[in-house]
């Protein structure tokens, strides 16, 4: 069977669809701009339906499309369409239809709409774009796309200070996917490809150190880890939908993709690093957990914890084992639906309370009802009770750090687990919880409730029917293993080749 | 048929008719100089796509000739020329002199296409400084103090640049009889370079770097590209200095020249001096123009950088960067104008907000920013990508890790433009100014679509532009 016509259009209508809005906003149609970035959104969403069907029977296929041959260099543009790809498109724009839906109620009276949306709207069709790329320099292209966006996004409202923050976000994650690329012309020099997948492509090539080291800062930088992760917490001037979709949907699920991409189904990092990784994980997610504790800003409460779920995730794939790799993709999904579901709530409490910080606010339960049940379901999903997906996720990653053979890490992980609960209860209590502080409450706007009851729904929904997309990671597993088996199969030849070569007389 | 001595009659006619068509109707000085420059540009759009016949051209002792790399070159000075000429027309409302302007303005052009079509040294002395002439003149055209001064600068430093190649070239001709490219070259490769062409090539160097304003040769430049009018920055950063200084340095350090390991590890070491100190100088800067005109030294490092590595990938980037860096330098020195033109300053921190008045300048100096920092898939993103490729793969690690770090210098310096001008709460001083003029404004949209679609285009562009002129200079195919 042929996807590259559905492919394309995945990447073509959000990415060129997204230009029609800026045009919407000149002819003086603001109101309407929202409305197209939801079609345009959820349009992506409904076609990448079509491929979970695909994605479930094994579809693995890549597609090839050379650009420019000469000077001694290719550079081709590739698809991949394989379970992995399939199940981070679906969730990825599943989040961020909800998310768009919610902004309509939330945007409503700001200035920009239509630059809003437009860089919302560009922001997913490069995640559809990266999702499905399978060369490294288009993988790069997308990657700075959403930088681009995460830079007007965060400064959004324009006050010096956060368009202070949003160049701050700009830079690091500038000068990370930086030295990323500097890693992929290191790999480049040495194997002569940008592929990952393909004949004479990277795949189940060893990297050095060096560039290892190098396209890790560019991972990290994107995905806030620790000690590249300031800017996430600053991101939090932004507005609580782009927030939301920053931290759940889409920008920091860009590191932990680009990750699971490269260096679980495309090069392969020697066996002596993955200790240096599982290490910069465990600190990063554990030390970020200490962080949300003493916050008291919910949204930078929040973010930390991001930080702290991200490395988390990172511990999964790094365990290089089923268990770990299953785990680490169920909890983008339960961490993206849970999380975008937080800082939606909070969203709606901002916009009742007008104030960020949680010990000015308490008793809220009784005002914002809706609200309140679905940030505790969310709360206690990423803490990871059963039976809420992000129970499944992590205790997938602890059983994957065990089978990998890491049990000093797998118990640090579930001290970490304790302290998320710890943390998100306490924020519950602080804001929902107690006698009320404050002046005038009340709940948001029917959609914005509506959307933020829709993810707690979804996070039950999740764990419960776990199944589905259960199947969509354990195949993205096997595909994963069958190729890490063909990379074995190609070194032992190579090492019998040279081996032959050198006991010629 | 057009050939192409056309690149210097066309606008020689067109200049001397200036005087007259300015008794008719400005708007007719106007539609003159924006036709030549439309027919300029279309020329050199058809000697790249083949459209006209490229190779010799002789007559009347006049010998020409176009090959892969004066095709790149021609098409960057009437592309920008094109664009700045449609800018002018609006931009002169407040200045004046219009017919004189354009006059000047197309004979620098002129000049330049000069430098590039001839196939001798001294021809080619001689067009730069006609080149060089002109843009005296324009650089000093508002006729404000600044101006004249950074204009006298540029010319008394200039006159030292062009008195050491005037020697040189004394030299060459003592020493080899002839000054013709072709013969020099196959002279040159025969056996062992004589020594006197080490003291020459110095000469040049110093020279042709001072037109070029690599560092340490560069103190007239964020004098006199501020202070000129805006097409005329725009012009002379995006175009003249490369034409008289890197054009030259090409033709003589990679196409005459045998390459040498000294002769690499200079235009290297230049190049990374240049390239750092620029970025850092631009960051203090609170005059926008100012920071664009280091940001040029800046950029010109990565072009040196790229000679110097000498490896075909980066090579090709430093040509392609030299084509995309007159795109967005030429626009965000408009966008500039466009400020000023508005505004009475250039002075960024008393801006701000400035996008919800100036929509159209603001979004096109985003584009020229994201170019500049090499953000794909803005044009700027593939050339410098391929000096950085091509430095990690002739195994210069440092430089290409330096190349990486200042890119990110680029785009910090660069955000600061976005944030005290453009992105932010505006300043109630400006609430009442409106967008730039029309003509203005389609002239930076021309070039900010440029530097998007050489981007997202940039393959047919490398094969088409680009390979043509690194095999002129590496000998392949």
């Amino acid at each position: 069977m042929d996807y590259q016509a559905q492919v394309m259009k995945i990447i073509a209508v959000p990415l060129l669809g997204s230009l029609l809005i800026p045009v919407l906003g000149w002819m003086g149609r603001k109101k309407l701009t929202g409305y197209l970035a939801v079609v345009l959104i959820a349009t992506t969403n409904i076609l990448t339906w079509k491929l979970i069907g695909p994605g479930l029977s094994g579809q693995n296929s890549h597609y090839i499309y050379p650009l420019f041959q000469g000077l001694g260099v290719t550079f081709n543009f590739g698809l991949n369409v394989d379970a992995l790809a399939i199940f981070m498109a679906f969730t990825a724009s599943l989040i961020a239809t909800l998310i768009a839906i919610y902004s309509l109620g939330y945007i409503e009276h700001e200035e920009h709409e239509p630059e809003y949306y437009f860089i919302v709207t560009l922001f997913v069709g490069g995640m559809m774009g990266l999702v499905f790329s399978t060369n490294l320099i288009f993988l790069y292209l997308f990657w700075e796309i959403s930088a681009l966006a995460t830079w007007r996004l965060i400064g959004y409202y324009r006050e010096p200070e956060y368009v202070w923050k949003a160049d701050k976000a700009f830079l690091v994650t500038f000068a990370g996917a930086v030295f990323m690329l500097l890693g992929f012309g290191l790999v480049f020099a040495q194997y002569g490809s940008f592929d990952l997948v393909g004949p004479g492509s990277l795949a189940g090539k060893p990297i050095s150190a060096i560039a290892l080291i190098l396209i890790m800062a560019g991972i990290f930088s994107k995905s806030a880890t620790v000690p590249l992760h300031t800017w996430i917490p600053d991101a939090g001037v932004a507005p609580s939908t782009i927030t939301s979709l920053l931290h759940a949907a889409i920008l920091v699920k860009i590191g932990l993709y680009g990750f699971a991409r490269m260096f679980l189904n495309g090069m392969v990092i020697p066996d002596r690093y993955w200790v240096w990784i599982l290490g910069f994980a465990m600190a990063s997610a554990f030390i970020s957990a200490c962080a949300a504790l003493m916050e008291t800003n919910i949204k930078r409460m929040l973010a930390y914890s991001t930080v702290s779920q991200i490395g988390y995730t990172f511990l999964g794939f790094a365990a290089v084992a089923s268990w770990g790799y299953i785990g680490a993709i169920l909890y983008i999904m339960a961490h993206g639906l849970a999380k975008g579901g937080l800082f939606l709530c909070a969203g709606v409490v901002e916009h009742g309370t007008h104030t960020k910080d949680m010990t000015k606010m308490g008793g809220l339960i009784k005002k914002m009802p809706i609200t309140a049940i679905a940030y505790a379901v969310c709360a206690l999903s990423i803490a990871g009770i059963p039976p809420l997906a992000g129970f499944f996720s992590k205790y997938f990653v602890i059983t994957g750090l065990l089978q990998g053979g890491h049990p000093v890490i797998a118990t640090l992980a579930i001290l970490t687990a304790i302290l998320t609960l710890l943390y998100m209860l306490k924020s519950f209590q602080l804001v929902f919880l107690g006698q009320p502080r404050g002046e005038s409450h009340h709940e948001g706007s029917p959609i914005m409730v509506g959307v933020v009851a829709v993810l707690a729904v979804l996070t039950i929904v999740v764990g419960l029917g776990l199944q589905l997309p259960w199947n969509l990671a354990s195949k993205a597993d096997q595909q994963r293993q069958a190729l890490a088996v063909q990379a074995v199969q190609q070194r032992e030849a190579l090492a019998a080749q040279a081996l032959q070569i050198s006991s010629q007389p | 048929m057009p050939n192409i001595s056309w690149f210097f009659t066309v606008p020689l006619v067109a200049a001397l008719l200036m005087p007259f068509a300015s008794k008719v109707h400005r708007r007719v000085v106007d539609g003159l100089a924006v036709l030549t420059g439309l027919v300029l540009f279309s020329l050199s759009l058809g000697l790249i796509l083949g459209w006209m016949p490229a190779g010799d051209f002789t007559a009347n002792e006049v010998r020409l000739r176009a090959d892969g790399l004066s095709a790149l070159f021609l098409l960057v000075i009437n592309s920008i020329g094109f664009a700045c000429l449609i800018y002018a027309t609006d931009y002169l409302d407040h200045l004046g002199g219009r017919a004189k302007f354009y006059g000047l303005f197309l004979i620098l052009m002129l000049g330049l296409n000069g430098v590039v079509l001839v196939h001798d040294l001294f021809s080619m002395y001689l067009y730069m400084e006609v080149a060089s002439i002109a843009s005296y003149v324009l650089v000093a055209f508002t006729l404000e103090f600044d101006g004249i001064e950074s204009a006298l600068k540029y010319l008394l430093l200039s006159v030292v640049g062009t008195a050491l190649i005037l020697i040189g070239l004394a030299l060459v001709y003592l020493r080899l009889g002839t000054l013709e490219f072709s013969a020099i070259k196959s002279l040159l490769s025969q056996g062992d370079m004589p020594r006197l062409f080490l003291l020459v090539g110095a000469m040049f160097l110093a020279g042709f770097g001072l037109k070029a304003a690599i560092m340490p040769f560069h103190a007239w430049l964020p004098d006199a590209h501020p202070s000129a009018p805006a097409p005329v920055s725009a012009i002379l950063s995006g175009v003249v200095i490369k034409v008289s200084g890197v054009y030259a340095l090409i033709r003589i350090f990679l196409y005459l020249y045998p390459r040498t390991p000294q002769i690499q590890s200079v235009f290297i070491i230049l190049g990374v001096v240049s390239m750092a100190f620029g970025a850092i100088l631009a960051y203090f800067q609170d005059d926008i123009k100012r920071m664009l005109a280091y940001s040029s030294i800046s950029q010109i490092g990565y072009i040196m950088i790229g000679l110097g590595i000498g490896h075909p990938l980066a090579i090709a980037g430093a040509l392609f960067h030299i084509l995309n860096h007159a795109q967005f330098k030429s626009l965000l020195f408009l966008n500039s104008g466009a400020l000023q033109f508005r505004t009475g300053t250039r002075n960024m921190t008393e801006m701000g907000g400035l996008e919800s008045r100036m929509p159209i300048t603001s979004t096109t100096s985003v584009f020229g920013m994201l170019s500049i920092s090499g953000i794909p898939p803005f044009n700027g993103f593939f050339s410098k990508f391929l000096i950085i490729l091509g430095a990690v793969k002739a195994g210069y690690y440092t430089v290409a890790a330096l190349a990486a770090l200042f890119s990110v210098f680029t785009l910090g310096y660069f955000l600061v433009i976005q944030r005290k001008v453009f992105f932010g709460k505006l300043n109630i001083k400006w609430k009442d100014i409106k967008e730039a003029p029309a003509a203005m404004s389609v002239s930076v949209i021309l070039l900010a679509a440029a530097c998007l679609l050489t981007g997202v285009f940039f393959s047919p562009i490398l094969s088409k532009v680009i390979e043509p002129a690194v095999f002129v200079l590496t000998g392949g195919k």
